[in-house]
Order: structure tokens, then C-alpha cells, then sequence
């Protein structure tokens, strides 16, 4: 009998927050799946960030495999066409050729026919994750053709007696942020739509549907509403404008606020795949593309993703329910994004043994993943005029590797150790020589022919 | 055995080592993790020296060396693998099926014994019995030693592309070989810079750059790999022997050679 797969990515999930991993925050619907399916401990995030970490789960690749991967001077133009450009393997290819159908439903922007991230799909649907329908979308493009910014734009508009146009702005806008807030934004980020639209949908069988929930990514808190996020991060890292501890209560609040909203969501799905008997027969895999660092004591405390391999940015949770609830012997190891794609292959072929866990793992980065020269000199960040030293020092190209409990970040500009842990917990560089060579070997293998010091 | 030898008879050594230069940029600029199989052997030596050229004129990193250890190697062998790579600064992976290394009883191994995963190769070349021995000689042995252990390597260090030394003159299998071929299980590329070189032009190439040789070359070995699997052809040394007119693998398992075709298509060199 041919299986549905459900591929779910809670956008943005560290593990740890949740009680299935010892944290805080009980996911009582998650739970139910994991007590059907098999819960593996040690997953990785393949990079830091959406596109990276997408394009490792549907090609089976490393970012420095599939290529679709930030770098030190790039924007997000440039991310998009590496993604349109992409042509190697894709999992929803083949499905899509051995007679699936194929359903999509995000919330994330990078993943949406704007990237032909629909491509294979018989519906993708897209939906904004504020709440907004396609003409309130339309007004926001529309408002920024009077500035590069609302305030710019708001300042033309006043300026050249444009009152008519901002009175119509004016009103959208108040309504849209009305309507946002009454659904539930920030702790509710349309994860509800998308599973009132599923619990509406007839399915032609065998199916593949593949969700992005964006519920527990920034914003998290209503102060980080209405600005821009990138202006937040940045000018706390560089200690322009400091987030300060009680921000960061409020955002840890939010976060596990909303992770609750998803859970409910992923009850509602659970509870209609039970009703029409889709339940025991799916194969269902809840996983996240990365998680969220809330500025924990590091180096660099940094609130966001991307940017950096902390454990709380590339750590992440994996959970799999088997076709027929059967639960498979796991391998001593660590799970890397770029095998649920073999997960998703063999599962389909009936076949579920362990394919997830490898005794070793990476997770790479290649430099900050936004081009902070152009927000400097658009002025959403502070200015600075040696950007391009702060760049290499702050987002080098990084390398971590997972081996037999230890883990090991190596600055791949000048080689230099960053990190190095052992089940979590700081580790002695001049204690383990032997360990450090072998990882720094794995590492080197890893790299290929990049230009990586280690 | 008896066969026409695919032989590139009128190209210079010069324009063979061109050819393979050629090849040999071409994949290492189009592949992200490039590695060498490497058994020490007269072949794979050329290759590994013609890919240290190269990196080292274009400022690269030497690719690392697979040496496929199938646990019937050589002393001699497993002391060049050493001295070599420290010389030359290059990494080497083992690759070793240790399962099956692990399971070796009395000379046998049972397929019982096996973990799943080597039971699934057993299985897929279609031996059906209950032990095979301990041995290179056979399909069996040769595809879980050696095989085997060379795929997972291409999966646990996600190889892309594979450089071997084999050459279109050694074996009928071998001989419509490309340059580049593509390979599914699993995916990667195999690379072949040496394909045109004759068994000759080997022997003229070592001498030329002043190659390390195998000691058992000396001694009159033609083809040295596995302990019990490679015999003496002559007590001349192999490069004085007749290599136009008799066959380069003749002290090797002559089961094995007629079945090359069958374990490359399981995915032997």
C-alpha cells in the first residue's frame, strides 16, 4: 500500500524548550505523535537559517553541496535566484514521478512561488503569516513605491499634499494591524488557516504535504512589532541599542506561547487524519529548519537565528511516526536534516529502518544572512564604516561537526577553534588532543576543496 | 585467458600525461569532495603523483587517499600507505567492511553472522550459501571486502567524485571505460585519468618522476593486491618482464578477472 507522508517544519524550534527534551513547555498533541512514532534525540540543522536549512531537507544535500547558501556581501535577491537556479536532487520530484500528489502550505516567504519552492506540487498554497489577504499585501508593495521605508514613505506623501492617498493608507493599515492582533499575531502566525484549509480538502491518495508553520518565529513579543527585525538584531549585537532582559523574558514567553498555538494546530490535524482513518498508515515528521538563540552567555549573545552554530540555533527536534505506528531501532548517532529526504525515499518503499542517524554530523554557515553592508548604508542599522572587518569578525564561515558526544566550531577564516563541547557542556581544547585532531580531520574532509582554514 | 587488449598504441607518454591532466582538472574544478583510491600498487601511484602536480602548481589541498583495507594487505603495502602519505602530506581514509572483518571464523564468514546491511550485499550479488571464505578470490569476497567497504566510505564521507587507476588495457571489463562515468549506488562520479596508459607507459611514468615502487614489483609481481590473491608472474621485476604479450593479471585470481563484470556492475573499480 503506498504511504502519505505529512513533512512538518515547525519554522524556527529549538529542541530544548520542549518537555519531550526536558524543557518547559508541555506539547501534549506533539506528544501523542511521539508516543506513536520514535523521538530521536541528537538532531542537527544542516545550516542556520530557511533557505540553507529547506534546501537540505528536499535535496538531501549540505549547504555547501546544494549551494543555496548565504555569503559575506550577499542579499536576498541573490539567495532567491540561487534557489530559481537550483536543478539537482529533489525529493518531491520523484515523488511527484512515482504518481504522488503533492500539497504545500507555508507561511514562509522564502519558501513561496517566489522562489519556485511550488515547483512539483499539485497545490502550493502560501498564505502571510500576518494575516493579511493578497490586497492588503498589494497596499504594503504599493506604500513602499513612496519611500524605502513607512516613515519615508508617510513623510512624501505629507510632504506633497498627498492627503487623500495617506488617509486611504492610513485606514488600511489600521485595519490590517487590527485584524492581525484580533487573529492572534504575533503568538498566532496563520497556522490555523492552514489547517481549517487541510481539514476542508478532499486527498487523492498517495499524497506528500509538506507544511511550514512560522508561529514561534520572531516576532515573538508585541514589542518587536513594528520594527524592522533586522534593525533589532543588529544594533543589539553590536551594542548599539541593547535588548534588554525583560525584552528577553517577553520573547522567551512568546516563543513557548505560540510553540502551545502550533501544538493545537498539529491536535486538530492529528484528531481529522484519526477521523479518516490516514492516522496509523502516515508516515508524519515533525521537525524544525533551525532554532532561535534568546542572547544566551556566549561570546556574542545574539537574539535571532542565523549568523552562528549555537546549540540553540542548530539544535533542533525530530520526531517520526512510521506507517503503521511501528517503532524502529534507533541508531546510536546524530540526525541530520539531509536525511529525511532518504527518510521520506525508503519510507515510501516500505522500507523503515533507521536512516536518519550518522555516527557524525555537520552544520555550516558561510557569513551573516543578511547584507549588512546595505542595511548600513540604508541606515536600518547604525552606521559603520569598517563593516566588512566587523563581517569577518563577527559571521566568519563556520563549521560545526557532531561526533561521539563532542561538538566542535571552527572558524573557517582562521582556523581557529570556536567552540568545543561534550554533551553540552564546555570542553578542555588541551584535554583532548586526539579528539580535537580528528574532528579538525572530519572537518577538513568535510570542506572538500572550499576555501575553509582548519 | 585470452582477449584483445584495448590498447592506445600510437599516443606519446606526454600526450597520455596531457590527457590526464586534462581529466584530472576538469574534475577536480567541477566536484566539491574529490578523493583518490590509493593501494600503493603501480596504477593508483601514478594517479595520486599526477593529481599532487596539479594541486600543487594551482595552490590546491592534495585530495585525500581511500586505501581499501580489506585485512590481506601486504606488509610491505600497509608500510608505503604510511610512508608515502607522511612524505607527501596527504590524508589517508581506511575503509574497511569492519562487520565483516569482525566475523571471520576459521577462514570463513557466515552470512548469518552478518549485520543486515552486509546480508543485504550478499544477497544482491546473488550468493545464495550459507559461508564464503575469507578471500579476495571470490565475488562473494571481493564485493563484501572490498566493495562494500568502499561505498560506505563514498556515503559516511560523501565522496562525489572517485579518481582510480584503472586503464583500458587490464581487462575486457574494463576497457570502454570514460573518462568520467556516473555511478548511482551511491551517487558519485568515477574518475579515470589513466585510461589510454598502457601497462608500459606505467613503468616508463614511475621511472620518469622517480616514483616510490612497491617492493613486490621487484620481486616479479604484476598486479599485487591481497596477500593470497597475488601470485608471481616471473623472477624478473615487472617491468622487465613481456608486458605486450602476456597478460598483466595473470597472478591474479583468474575466477575473479572473468567475473570483473559482474562486480563492476555492483560497483568494483
Amino acid at each position: 500500500m503506498d504511504v502519505n507522508v505529512f513533512l512538518i517544519v515547525i519554522d524556527t524550534l529549538r529542541r530544548d524548550v520542549m518537555s519531550l527534551y526536558g524543557g518547559d513547555t508541555d506539547t501534549p498533541f506533539i506528544n501523542e505523535i511521539a508516543r506513536d512514532g520514535v523521538l530521536f534525540e541528537n538532531a542537527v540543522s544542516s545550516g542556520n537559517w530557511t533557505p540553507t536549512s529547506h534546501m537540505s531537507i528536499f535535496s538531501g544535500l549540505y549547504p555547501g553541496e546544494h549551494g543555496v547558501h548565504e555569503n559575506y556581501d550577499e542579499g536576498d535577491e541573490v539567495i532567491f535566484k540561487k534557489m530559481l537556479e537550483y536543478d539537482g536532487h529533489w525529493f518531491v520530484k520523484d515523488l511527484y514521478k512515482r504518481g504522488y500528489s503533492n500539497i504545500g502550505y507555508s507561511t514562509n516567504p522564502w519558501l513561496s512561488p517566489n522562489s519556485m519552492f511550488d515547483l512539483y506540487y499539485s497545490s502550493f498554497t502560501f498564505f502571510s503569516s500576518e494575516y493579511l489577504t493578497e490586497r492588503e499585501m498589494e497596499a504594503v508593495r504599493d506604500y513602499k513605491k513612496y519611500g524605502k521605508n513607512r516613515i519615508d514613505a508617510t513623510e512624501y506623501l505629507l510632504l506633497h499634499g498627498k492627503f487623500k492617498e495617506f488617509s486611504h493608507y492610513y485606514h488600511t493599515f489600521r485595519w490590517m494591524l487590527k485584524k492581525k492582533r484580533e487573529y492572534g499575531y504575533p503568538f498566532y502566525k496563520a497556522s490555523d488557516i492552514i489547517i481549517d484549509n487541510i481539514l476542508n480538502s478532499s486527498f487523492n491518495e498517495p499524497f506528500f504535504t509538506f507544511i511550514n508553520f512560522m508561529e514561534v518565529h520572531e516576532p515573538s513579543s508585541s514589542w518587536e512589532l513594528d520594527t524592522d527585525d533586522r534593525k533589532i538584531k543588529y544594533n543589539d549585537l553590536f551594542g548599539f541599542d541593547v535588548i534588554d532582559d525583560r525584552k528577553i523574558k517577553d520573547v522567551k514567553e512568546g516563543y513557548r506561547k505560540s510553540l502551545k498555538n502550533v501544538d493545537y494546530e498539529i491536535g486538530r490535524l492529528v484528531n481529522f487524519l484519526k477521523k479518516k482513518k490516514m492516522y496509523d498508515s502516515s508516515l508524519i515528521i515533525i521537525t524544525s529548519d533551525h532554532g532561535q538563540a534568546m542572547k544566551e552567555q556566549r561570546k556574542i549573545p545574539f537574539y535571532g537565528h542565523g549568523n552562528f552554530l549555537y546549540d540553540e540555533i542548530i539544535e533542533i527536534p525530530l520526531i517520526v511516526k512510521y506507517p503503521g505506528n511501528v517503532k524502529i531501532k534507533r541508531k546510536s548517532g546524530y540526525q541530520s536534516l539531509v536525511n529525511i529526504k532518504k527518510l521520506i525515499e525508503n519510507a515510501v518503499d516500505g522500507n523503515n529502518e533507521d536512516v536518519l542517524t550518522e555516527e557524525t554530523v555537520f552544520s555550516e554557515m558561510f557569513g551573516p544572512i543578511h547584507n549588512l553592508k546595505r542595511l548600513s548604508d540604508e541606515g536600518i542599522i547604525k552606521k559603520m564604516d569598517n563593516i566588512y572587518e566587523k563581517i569577518i569578525e563577527y559571521f566568519p564561515k563556520r563549521k560545526a561537526v557532531y561526533s561521539k558526544g563532542f561538538k566542535l566550531v571552527i572558524n573557517g577564516e582562521n582556523g581557529e577553534v570556536e567552540e568545543f563541547t561534550f554533551h553540552g557542556k564546555k570542553a578542555n581544547v588541551s584535554e583532548h588532543p586526539n579528539v580535537i585532531k580528528n574532528l579538525r580531520d572530519e572537518i577538513s574532509i568535510f570542506r572538500g576543496n572550499e576555501k575553509f582554514v582548519v | 585467458m585470452e582477449y584483445n587488449k584495448r590498447v592506445e598504441g600510437g599516443l606519446s607518454l606526454n600526450a597520455k600525461e596531457d590527457i590526464a591532466r586534462v581529466v584530472i582538472r576538469d574534475a577536480l574544478e567541477r566536484y566539491k569532495r574529490p578523493f583518490v583510491v590509493w593501494s600503493a600498487g603501480k596504477d593508483s601511484m601514478v594517479v595520486l603523483h599526477l593529481i599532487k602536480s596539479y594541486v600543487e602548481k594551482n595552490n590546491m589541498e592534495m585530495p585525500p587517499a581511500l586505501f581499501i583495507d580489506h585485512g590481506q594487505h601486504y606488509d610491505e603495502t600497509l608500510e608505503l600507505i604510511e610512508k608515502i602519505s607522511r612524505e607527501w602530506n596527504f590524508k589517508v581514509i581506511y575503509a574497511r567492511n569492519e562487520d565483516a572483518l569482525n566475523k571471520v571464523k576459521d577462514g570463513k564468514i557466515y552470512v548469518k553472522d552478518l549485520d543486515e546491511e552486509n546480508q543485504r550485499e550478499v544477497r544482491k550479488i546473488g550468493f545464495l550459501e550459507d559461508y564464503f571464505e575469507y578471500s579476495l578470490d571470490t565475488d562473494v569476497g571481493n564485493h563484501v571486502l572490498k566493495t562494500v567497504a568502499m561505498n560506505n566510505a563514498i556515503k559516511r564521507y560523501r565522496i562525489d567524485a572517485l579518481f582510480t587507476g584503472i586503464r583500458w588495457d587490464e581487462n575486457p571489463a574494463r576497457s570502454w571505460e570514460v573518462f568520467i562515468s556516473p555511478r548511482e549506488e551511491p551517487p558519485h562520479v568515477r574518475v579515470h585519468p589513466i585510461l589510454p596508459f598502457t601497462e608500459r607507459n606505467v613503468w616508463e611514468y614511475t621511472f620518469k618522476y622517480n616514483l616510490p615502487v612497491h617492493p613486490l614489483y621487484k620481486q616479479g609481481y604484476r598486479s599485487i593486491d591481497g596477500k593470497y590473491d597475488s601470485k608471481k608472474t616471473s623472477d624478473k621485476p615487472a617491468w622487465e618482464q613481456d608486458l605486450e604479450h602476456t597478460y598483466e593479471r595473470a597472478g591474479r585470481s583468474q575466477d575473479k578477472e572473468g567475473m570483473m563484470e559482474k562486480l563492476r556492475r555492483f560497483g568494483y573499480m
